[in-house]
């Protein structure tokens, strides 16, 4: 265990003291922050460069806010925004040598998905009242209502901890199949077999790295794109009214 | 080994991280991404209504240009027509006016050929009583016998029938 640790002190970047899980999300947000720093250094009416890339992922996301929470959703944007930029750079990270996903740690899900959930309840009843709010919990039919209660319940309790793992597993499942490739080149350099063997065997493992690193994108994406479109839609069920629906 | 415990310490500094975060986006760029992108929205929507608009006021003129042009080409058609009858009236007219001056000049022609002939024949007269005056005197200056005399003013009047 403690060689396991010394081991991921040498290969990863940290602050000494520091969880390298802080340590990443805090790169995460440091990149977040500084590229909508660059992006909004010179605000132009007709957008270039920098500006543009940030200007497109705010409109993709209040677009997406609509979508799943209709006309209220843009009051939610920084939440959202700053939600699926952490997510989806914190997946990224993974794929630069040297830096681990933070996302691959459950205690950071788990407080973004703790975060969506006090959020949720905290809108709902703002929005309807606790009255209101809990009425909605109980059925109809009101004669079922201690069992709707308790199925509700157990739904919402189930909710954040669904996301956490959700997201935990799919990405730790692209770190360990990215350790995996990177322990199996230097396994197949070391082991003694034919030389011909052996370069097929290298050739293949290089060759398969950048596939595995475009479909971690890929998962980043898809992955900072469930976590952001499931909370949005918790929080939208949570501050729409019956008439609404 | 996967590590499933949770670290009530990360847990907690993500979630202070995760808030500060939040706010420094805001501050930092997203109120002013979102107050740009609301002014440009603003605008777009001004300069389309804007658009929406001129293109009333275009169909609207368009219309009025229209029914001016067709109320011009009215009057021009109009005109032309009065144009017409007004000049087949004065060719008309003319050509009346030209006939009966013909005529009236006709009339004076004949009018002065006839006083012409009048004077004429009253100087034919004059000048046929000179003839026999001098031929009576020639008469008288060779004493011409009777038969002679009588032969010459036969000649005389026959002469006189002649012309």
């Amino acid at each position: 265990m403690a060689e396991e640790e010394v081991l991921k002190e040498i290969i990863f970047i940290h602050i000494p003291g520091v969880p390298e899980a802080l340590t990443m999300s805090w790169i995460a947000m440091g990149i977040i922050i500084v590229v909508g720093f660059l992006g909004s250094y010179s605000i132009k009416m007709a957008p270039r460069g920098a500006q543009n890339m940030v200007e497109f992922g705010i409109d993709w996301v209040t677009d997406k806010t609509r979508e799943f929470m209709g006309e209220k959703g843009p009051a939610f944007l920084p939440l959202f925004l700053t939600l699926f930029l952490f997510i989806f750079v914190s997946n990224l990270l993974g794929l630069i040598p040297g830096f681990k996903s933070p996302t691959s740690n459950i205690s950071v899900n788990l407080a973004l998905a703790l975060i969506i959930f006090c959020s949720t309840h905290y809108f709902g009843i703002k929005e309807k009242g606790a009255i209101g709010y809990f009425k909605h919990f109980m059925g109809p039919p009101y004669w079922l209502a201690p069992l709707f209660f308790i199925i509700h319940i157990i739904g919402e309790l189930v909710r954040p901890v669904s996301l956490t793992l959700r997201l935990f597993f799919n990405i730790l499942a692209k770190e360990i199949l990215l350790t995996l490739l990177a322990t199996l080149f230097f396994a197949f350099m070391m082991l003694e077999m034919p030389k011909a063997i052996q370069f097929l065997l290298l050739t293949g493992d290089f060759l398969l790295r950048p596939a595995i690193i475009l479909l971690g994108a890929l998962v980043s994406f898809i992955q900072a794109l469930v976590f952001t479109a499931l909370s949005m839609i918790y929080i939208g069920s949570a501050v729409t009214r019956e008439e609404e629906h | 080994m996967i590590n499933l415990n949770v670290d009530l310490g990360i847990l907690i500094i993500q979630v202070i991280t995760f808030l500060l975060g939040m706010i420094l986006i805001w501050q930092v760029f997203l109120k002013k991404f979102s107050k740009k992108l609301s002014e440009r929205s603003a605008h777009i929507k001004d300069t389309l209504d804007e658009i929406a608009k001129q293109k009333i006021e275009v169909e609207a003129l368009k219309a009025d240009f229209q029914k001016q042009l067709e109320t011009i080409d009215k009057k021009f058609q109009d005109k032309i027509r009065e144009a017409t009858k007004e000049g087949s009236e004065i060719k008309n007219d003319l050509v009346l006016r030209a006939r009966e001056e013909a005529k009236l000049l006709l009339v004076k022609t004949g009018e002065k050929l006839e006083i012409e002939k009048e004077k004429m024949l009253k100087e034919m007269r004059i000048e046929i009583t000179n003839l026999a005056l001098s031929i009576a005197e020639k008469v008288l200056k060779e004493n011409v016998g009777k038969q002679q005399q009588e032969k010459l003013v036969a000649d005389l009047l026959k002469e006189l029938e002649k012309k």
